[in-house]
C-alpha cells in the first residue's frame, strides 16, 4: 500500500535517493515542478511508461495538491 | 467581527455579501472581493489541470 | 491524481511508493524552489522586503514606531517568536496612542499572499484595491517578507 509522506519525509526520502515524479499532464509539469522531478503524466504511467524508472528505488509521486 | 448594523459589502466576483474585503480589509472598497474569489484569481496564474485533480 | 498513480505503480510491481499527497501547492506555498519556466520569473516571495520590521505583541507602540523610523518605514508586522503573522501597522495604525501594546494598536489577521503569486496578480490586486504592501507568508502563516506595491511596480517594469 502507498504511504502517504508530507513535505520534510519527502526530503529526507529523496536525499536517500528515491526518485520524484509529477503526474501532472503538460503543461503544468513544465511551468513549475519540484527540483528533480521526472515527468510521468498519470495516463502514461504503464508498463512501456515507467521504463526509466529504477524499480530498486523507492518511488515518490506527487500531483497539484489533496484536491 | 463584523457589526450587523455595517452596510456589507458585496464580492465583484460571486456577488454574495461579504463582511468586508478580504484584500485589504478596508470598508467601502470599490473593488471588493470575498476570500474564496481572491484566492481562485490568484491562484489563476498558477495554473491547475482541472477542478477535480485528485 | 497521485493516489492513482501510487496504487498504480505498485500494481507494476514498484515496491516502495509514496505519495505526497499535500503536492506542489504545498511546496510552492512553503517558498520552496521549483525548476520550470515559472520558475524563471520573480514572485512575490522573492521580491518581498525580508527586512522588514516586526514586533511583539507587548512591546509598546511609541517605542516599536521610534525603532521603525529610524530604520527608514511606515509598516511593521506584528509576529510571535514563531514569526508567525498575528497583525499589521501601517501608518494609521502607528499613528495611535504611544502607550498602547502592539496588540492593540495593530489591525489583526491581515489578508496574506504566498510566495509563489505571480507579480502580474499582486500588482493589479495592490493597485485596485490601493494597497501600498501586503505581507506575504508561508502555508504555515510564517512571515516570508512584506510586498512593497513600488518594488512590483519596479520590477514589472523590468519586462
Amino acid at each position: 500500500m502507498p504511504r502517504e509522506i508530507r513535505r520534510e519525509e519527502v526530503r529526507k526520502v529523496v536525499a536517500s535517493g528515491a526518485q520524484l515524479v509529477e503526474v501532472l499532464p503538460s503543461p503544468e509539469y513544465e511551468e513549475d515542478h519540484l527540483p528533480g522531478a521526472i515527468h510521468i503524466p498519470l495516463r502514461k504511467i504503464d508498463s512501456q511508461g515507467v521504463e526509466l524508472l529504477d524499480r530498486k528505488r523507492a518511488v515518490i509521486v506527487y500531483c497539484w495538491d489533496t484536491a | 467581527m463584523a457589526d450587523s448594523a455595517e452596510t456589507k459589502e458585496r464580492c465583484k466576483g460571486c456577488e454574495r455579501e461579504i463582511d468586508i474585503c478580504a484584500f485589504c480589509q478596508e470598508p467601502g472598497c470599490a473593488a471588493a472581493i470575498c476570500y474564496g474569489c481572491q484566492n481562485r484569481e490568484l491562484r489563476q496564474t498558477v495554473p491547475q489541470p482541472h477542478a477535480h485533480g485528485g | 491524481m497521485s493516489p492513482r498513480a501510487a496504487w498504480r505503480l505498485e500494481t507494476l510491481g514498484f515496491g516502495e511508493v509514496y505519495d505526497y499527497i499535500d503536492g506542489k501547492v504545498d511546496w510552492m506555498a512553503a517558498g520552496l524552489p521549483t525548476e520550470g519556466t515559472n520558475a524563471q520569473h520573480p514572485r512575490a516571495g522573492d521580491i518581498a522586503r525580508k527586512d522588514v520590521p516586526t514586533a511583539g505583541l507587548q512591546e509598546k507602540l511609541g517605542d516599536v514606531k521610534a525603532r521603525v523610523e529610524v530604520q527608514g518605514w511606515d509598516a511593521v508586522v506584528a509576529v510571535n517568536d514563531q514569526r508567525v503573522v498575528l497583525g499589521l501597522l501601517r501608518a494609521k495604525e502607528l499613528a495611535g496612542d504611544p502607550e498602547q501594546p502592539i496588540e492593540k494598536a495593530m489591525r489583526p489577521g491581515p489578508s496574506t499572499f504566498r510566495p509563489y503569486v505571480s507579480l502580474h496578480e499582486m500588482l493589479h490586486f495592490m493597485v485596485d484595491h490601493k494597497l501600498d504592501s501586503a505581507p506575504v507568508t508561508t502555508s504555515d502563516g510564517r512571515l516570508v517578507g512584506l510586498l512593497l506595491q513600488k518594488d512590483v511596480a519596479a520590477e514589472m517594469e523590468k519586462k
